[in-house]
């Protein structure tokens, strides 16, 4: 039986995902997800022609007022970088960083 | 005292009004019990007992929970306290705000001796992902509590809260409560809040109580279930009062047993239990019925493809930035993937992969779309099953607690799911309750399912059935 899911396909996915996958993980990873797919491919044979996918009843949304929410130190606590309020991070653009 | 101390909240609430006990008295029995049994049973991921000492000395007796010490899994934030989701990236993270499920137990009087284990961002059925250490069994320390909820409903079980909240997003709730021996229920989708939970897979997560009776989930509903404008799923619904619906029969109730599960291998004793509740619904009044749903066996396969893909979206926000763990790279991309590669575990790994190649370029259609279908047939099919039955009577998990380790394979273990999940890919509230012991002692859990929004009507059929197989009333 064709793979599902071979190296490269796996590679791609764990690049999409922003996961790092070492080369001793690679192996039992792919068995994994190979025997989980495979289980979960049995829907394949689920006739769904006729049915329809029913949208949640419109959701309520609350008024665009202002309210007293977290302050910005609050909010920003969690992050592992800050310098003056603002999160540090590498340079996206290219370039040195500082 | 300590023999005649309340083992319920009901009993609990009782004494405080009678000025038998006081909630200070309470909580120090409860701080014994802790620090005497939690090393073994490591039910808490932390304890907060000095803060929780110091609420006690201030709990109103008249509040609805009077200080009864409720605690809280390690998903659910509580403003300045760890909220790691039993994960190595949120090791030091704090919760700058409470979730709403919290601040309304809070604001009627409970007590929160600390956050409890689970599998990491509640992906496990075991409580052996947390990456911190497994929850033991209070029933049999070689044993697992369940999960993901296991620290929560292992606290119930061991007696060091009155109750707890855990998470639900495929039984999360229910299974744990089964092999604790205690009452779970994940109520219909949009009655309790998300606000505050940290997402694993939002269509399906739902918070729900763990309690020693089902009279006390009652009593939890009472405090958590209102519409909350921070949750945009949260509906706004006519009160209710959960405990005050709760019935003396089951008189007029139609029980129905789903054909298509009859032929899945459960344990014997699990079987004779079913077979014992039936009875004794019939003897309170109620028919059985038979109930036809041809794809319920779907669900599972669905769900390990719509809650890895909502998990592979939502888990996207842990980037090593905003919280939680940083692990420096080259540049943003590498600081993203070895941030992510330190601090998520295995199955948390795993699921994210899954989720990211059922939502590529190419497969969405065959797995993503097709297992959306395959939902809404199911939630269908269970609509249409409540037509005909009132309630739904199945076993909550296929065996009683394994051992710590002898579950390694993924497959395996997701497969201890099956009668849990049609219930959240439905939205529809379920309950799991204890219905007696397996030939090792083990507890032996039930589920019943009902209608969706008809939380008080299942709740009150559970406690009927609860009560007549031995549970208090």
């Amino acid at each position: 039986m064709a793979m599902i899911i071979d190296n490269k396909t796996l590679e791609h996915v764990a690049s999409l995902a922003r996961l790092d996958i070492t080369a001793e993980e690679e192996e039992p990873l792919l068995r994994d997800l190979e025997r989980i797919l495979g289980f979960v491919a049995q829907l394949s044979s689920v006739d769904t022609s006729a049915t329809i996918i029913k949208r949640p009843a419109m959701i309520e949304l609350r008024p665009d007022e202002p309210h007293k929410g977290l302050t910005r130190e609050e909010g920003l606590g969690g992050a592992p970088m800050l310098r003056d309020g603002f999160v540090v991070v590498r340079n996206v653009m290219g370039g040195e960083n500082e | 005292m300590s023999s005649n101390l309340p083992r319920t909240l009901e009993q609990y609430r009782h004494a405080i009004r009678a000025h038998q006990l006081s909630a200070e008295e309470y909580l120090d029995e409860t701080r014994q019990l802790i620090v005497r049994n939690d090393p073994q049973v490591k039910a808490f991921l932390h304890l907060r007992l000095d803060a929780a000492g110091s609420d006690a000395q201030s709990a109103d007796p008249s509040s609805p929970l009077a200080g009864a010490p409720i605690a809280v899994k390690d998903n659910i934030m509580m403003a300045g306290e760890r909220c790691t989701c039993g994960s190595r990236i949120l090791e030091h993270y704090v919760a700058p705000y409470s979730a709403t499920a919290v601040e309304s137990l809070l604001a009627a009087g409970a007590i929160v001796p600390g956050k409890t284990n689970l599998d990491e961002f509640a992906m496990g059925s075991s409580t052996e992902n947390s990456a911190y250490f497994p929850t033991h069994n209070p029933v049999d320390l070689a044993r697992v509590p369940g999960g993901s909820s296991g620290g929560s409903t292992a606290a119930v079980a061991a007696g060091f809260a009155l109750g707890a909240i855990g998470s639900d997003t495929g039984g999360s709730v229910r299974q744990p409560a089964a092999f604790c021996g205690v009452v779970g229920f994940k109520p219909t989708y949009g009655l309790i809040s998300r606000y505050g939970l940290v997402a694993f897979a939002s269509s399906l997560d739902c918070i729900g109580p763990i309690t020693n009776s089902v009279r006390d989930t009652a009593i939890m509903m009472n405090v958590m279930a209102a519409h909350d404008p921070k949750d945009a799923t949260s509906v706004r619904r006519p009160h209710v009062d959960f405990e005050a619906a709760l019935q003396p029969t089951l008189a007029g109730k139609r029980v129905g047993i789903i054909r298509e599960l009859q032929g899945l291998d459960v344990q014997p004793e699990i079987a004779a239990a079913m077979k014992a509740a039936r009875e004794a619904a019939l003897k309170s009044g109620a028919s059985i019925v038979d109930v036809s749903m041809p794809h319920i066996l779907s669900a599972l396969p669905a769900y390990y493809i719509i809650a890895p893909a909502e998990c592979s979206a939502n888990l996207g926000r842990f980037d090593g930035v905003r919280y939680g763990l940083h692990e420096d790279g080259r540049d943003m991309t590498e600081t993203y993937s070895r941030t992510r590669d330190a601090g998520f575990g295995t199955e948390v790994k795993r699921r994210i992969l899954i989720g990211a190649f059922v939502l590529s370029a190419g497969y969405y259609d065959a797995y993503y779309r097709k297992a959306s279908s395959v939902r809404q047939l199911i939630a269908d099919e269970l609509d249409a099953a409540m037509q005909s039955a009132d309630v739904l009577l199945t076993p909550t998990t296929p065996t009683t607690a394994f051992r710590l380790g002898a579950v390694t394979d993924p497959l395996e273990m997701y497969k201890a799911d099956v009668f849990t999940i049609p219930a959240n890919l439905a939205g529809t509230p379920a309950i799991s309750f204890p219905a007696g012991k397996d030939a090792a002692g083990l507890p032996i859990g039930l589920q019943l399912m009902g209608p969706r929004w008809g939380d008080a009507d299942l709740l009150s059929s559970a406690n009927i059935l609860f009560t007549a197989l031995g549970g208090e009333s």
